[in-house]
């Protein structure tokens, strides 16, 4: 009978071994998956990182991590390595033995904006012998915000110079006579009320006071999403949002405050994103963060009825509103709010050899030719 | 991540595992008919060992050749070799059927190859979108040359064989055919799978198949110990059980010890005449008695080979788990890189549980001088509030002007000490003590 308890004896131990695997096998086993940073722009890179641990005696010969990410990132390893379809589909093999971490990267690109995240993943196991499939769910909060490719810079020159142009001019408008700057040579054009007389004394020639503005200037962004027809362009959308991106981030570096008004809704919270007047390098990132979180298959609000809603009495506020929408009473209110401050730029993307009609008032119109096979 | 080579490592693991497979279970035949169908003398312990040859010929013959007449005609010459490998006319008949179910077992295994030959004909043929064929295919692949553990059976019957004949030696073999039996299956198993898993993720460039192997080497080696140990817990041989045969061995390499030192000193000193006479009964056991009866028997010799094959399976182990740690111990705190992999050990997790939970129980010392404070004030509060605990939101200050006293600059002094008592790490003077105990 020996032999009958050899047999019972291995079968046991298979047993336990099979139960302490299917009992023990996601204990202190961890799956955490992230990006390499928070926010790159279109088209550039960075790494996925994910990183299984087992904080246990147990090896564990072969786990699959599953998740799914937007087809829009492109993985550096080829497609041999997961399925697309409407989305990619990752299912990466880990094997590890007790008390290991393995960090695995993975280039990745991204050329469209937007939010990436990554809220769940599946670790699967297939036992000690492989001969079962064991399922555990894992959370995850792996987020990539990829900011809008910035637009032309041939075309943003244009704008921001005429932009620039009318915020030189009204600064000069509104000096704050307390906030002393310094003293400048007299030139014909300058008020004898600004000669400062004891300094003219004192070099023997006329010298003029110099002020601060009084108050930073503020280029305000209206971003329009709305089509100009029925039918959604898409690449005339992203056009725009790419235009708002350059502005805002070439008008901070010169020192100027931004805000934003927009009626693009969140990806999550669904509401339009807005950004308050700022400046400083920080506020780059919130308006290309506001902007990448744009979802445009969520639909966009009248933004007629936002600019009526809109303080008319805002001076010293230039406007700088993209809109592929020309229809006549956006036009109109436009032109109502541009009327209060003077060098309002209307910035209209529009495809290749399509006429664009533009009544010309208070603002300045400039025409932005996108190609017609962009994004 | 190599593994096209991995691939093949595992193939040829496998091949040799298959053919290890087929050879011990026909062993498993071989063995009870000849020294207990047919009594073969004992001292004849070769004479099973005729079955290996047409087991690996056939083995080589269908692995290697496509050639069917080839493998029809080895088949044919078998049985002739069983006939002249009889020798006598008694056990012809008993050779004949041995070989026979052999060549029958072989059949089935080529005709399952020629299927699987064609499974990958026409996966060539409808081209690679066609996944379920692909999918069947490498089923039929690794369904091969597989033998079923059920055939374990086989071990089962020779040793009950060896139980009707009462022969010792058939079932201690048949018990050590067993144990290897199902050892090489579950290392069989284990590689299937791997070759398997390669199988599928073949063209992935980050399929991290170092690690796999290394990853399943150390579960198969494991499980395999575990499973030996298993068996080998129930077994009790013609020398007892294997404690008993540890024991022994243990006891012997004593004794050898002592022998070598006593040389030693018979080399080296005068007084080995006086230890000399202390060693001498050691050496005279029943055991060994039993075990000089045996040395001159032929008739133990199978025996004997089959518990000194268990002796070496288990230094074998002992060995390689030794192994197994030096190498986990020397690759600890090493962070390696594979491919886009980091690889490191990191700290067991009770270690940091154990950390936490110390943390958590330690206290700071409190001072005799200190507890007297806080206790005074407390009694304080809570004789004014007849035993009820005051506001608990209430600040220090707040307290003592509601029950201690209102005098602004008593307050502030009785407040502070109470503070430093309470909250701070500076020292309780005495006057500090005198004060609040004017209070009670």
């Amino acid at each position: 009978m020996i032999i009958v308890f050899m047999l019972i004896g291995a079968l046991l131990v298979y047993l336990i071994m099979e139960y302490i695997y299917q009992k023990k096998w996601n204990k202190n086993l961890t799956v955490v998956i992230r990006f390499s940073k928070n926010n790159i722009t279109a088209g550039e890179e960075a790494e996925l990182i994910e990183v299984v641990t087992n904080r246990k005696w147990l090896p564990l010969p072969y786990i699959n991590v599953k998740y799914q990410v937007d087809r829009s990132i492109v993985f550096e390893d080829g497609t041999d390595n997961f399925a697309v379809s409407d989305m990619v589909y990752r299912n990466d093999i880990f094997s590890l033995l007790m008390n290991q971490r393995i960090t695995r990267r993975t280039r990745i690109a991204c050329n469209r904006r937007g939010v990436y995240i990554i809220d769940k993943a599946q670790m699967v196991s297939t036992g000690m012998f492989m001969n079962d499939v064991m399922v555990a769910d894992v959370k995850q909060s792996a987020e990539l915000v990829v900011y809008p490719e910035r637009a032309d810079v041939e075309g943003l020159e244009v704008t921001y110079n005429k932009l620039m142009g009318n915020i030189e001019r009204n600064r000069h408008l509104y000096e704050d006579p307390f906030a002393f700057r310094g003293i400048r040579d007299y030139v014909s054009t300058d008020a004898l009320s600004a000669v400062n007389w004891k300094a003219s004394a004192r070099t023997g020639q006329l010298m003029v006071n110099q002020y601060n503005e009084t108050t930073s200037q503020q280029v305000c962004i209206l971003l329009n999403l709305e089509p100009e027809g029925a039918l959604v362009r898409e690449n005339l959308s992203e056009a725009s949002i790419s235009i708002a991106s350059g502005l805002a981030q070439k008008l901070i570096e010169s020192g100027i405050q931004v805000s934003m008004i927009s009626n693009g809704a969140d990806i999550v919270t669904r509401e339009p994103v807005n950004a308050e007047a700022a400046s400083g390098f920080s506020h780059i990132d919130t308006i290309n963060n506001l902007l990448a979180r744009i979802d445009l298959k969520a639909g966009q609000i009248d933004f007629g009825k936002i600019l009526l809603d809109m303080d008319s009495d805002n001076k010293g506020v230039i406007y700088c509103m993209i809109s592929q929408n020309r229809r006549a009473d956006l036009q109109h209110k436009f032109n109502r709010l541009a009327g209060t401050t003077e060098g309002s730029v209307w910035i209209a993307p529009y495809l290749k050899d399509e006429e664009i009609m533009i009544k010309d008032a208070n603002a300045h119109y400039i025409g932005w030719e996108v190609d017609c096979h962009a994004n | 991540m190599q593994t096209n080579s991995s691939m093949k490592g595992v193939r040829g693991i496998l091949s040799v595992l298959e053919l290890l497979i087929q050879c011990v279970m026909f062993l498993g035949i071989t063995v009870p008919l000849n020294f207990g169908l047919l009594a073969k003398p004992e001292n004849m312990w070769y004479s099973p060992l005729y079955i290996l040859i047409p087991v690996i010929a056939s083995y080589l013959i269908r692995k290697y050749t496509n050639n069917f007449a080839l493998f029809a005609a080895s088949n044919v010459l078998f049985i002739v070799y069983a006939v002249i490998a009889a020798g006598t006319g008694d056990d012809i008949f008993v050779y004949v059927v041995v070989m026979i179910v052999f060549v029958m077992y072989a059949t089935n295994l080529k005709n399952n190859s020629i299927k699987r030959t064609d499974m990958d004909d026409m996966v060539a043929r409808e081209g690679a979108d066609t996944e379920k064929i692909k999918e069947e295919a490498l089923k039929a692949s690794l369904q091969g040359e597989h033998t079923s553990v059920a055939f374990v059976a086989i071990m089962l019957v020779g040793y009950f064989v060896g139980v009707i004949y009462e022969s010792n030696a058939v079932m201690n073999i048949e018990c050590m055919l067993c144990m290897v039996f199902i050892i090489l299956q579950v290392i069989y198993h284990n590689m299937q799978q791997i070759f398997c898993v390669y199988s599928i993720n073949n063209g992935k460039t980050e399929f991290p198949a170092k690690q796999i192997k290394t990853v399943n080497t150390f579960v198969t080696v494991t499980a395999s110990c575990f499973i030996f140990i298993s068996m080998i817990i129930f077994y009790n041989g013609e020398y007892g059980s294997i404690v008993s045969i540890l024991g022994r061995g243990g006891a012997a390499l004593v004794k050898f010890l002592v022998k070598c030192f006593l040389a030693l000193l018979r080399l080296f000193g005068q007084e080995n005449d006086e230890v000399q006479p202390e060693t001498e009964p050691v050496t005279e056991t029943h055991e060994e008695f039993e075990t000089e009866i045996y040395e001159n028997d032929s008739a133990a010799l199978l025996n004997a080979l089959a518990e000194a094959f268990g002796v070496v399976l288990i230094a074998a182990l002992i060995i390689l788990i030794m192994y197994g740690i030096k190498k986990y111990v020397i690759n600890f705190n090493k962070v390696r890189k594979q491919g886009r992999d980091t690889i490191e050990f990191i700290k067991p997790a009770d270690s940091k549980v154990k950390l936490d939970k110390m943390e958590k129980t330690k206290k700071t010392p409190v001072s005799r001088d200190v507890k007297s404070v806080r206790k005074i004030y407390k009694n304080r509060i809570l004789y004014k509030t007849q035993g009820y605990a005051p506001d608990l939101t209430a600040m220090p200050s707040e307290l003592t002007v509601k029950y201690i006293t209102d005098d602004d600059i008593k307050v502030k002094k009785i407040t502070g000490i109470y503070e430093k008592a309470r909250y701070s790490e500076e020292e309780i003077s005495q006057s500090d003590i005198d004060m609040m105990k004017k209070l009670s």
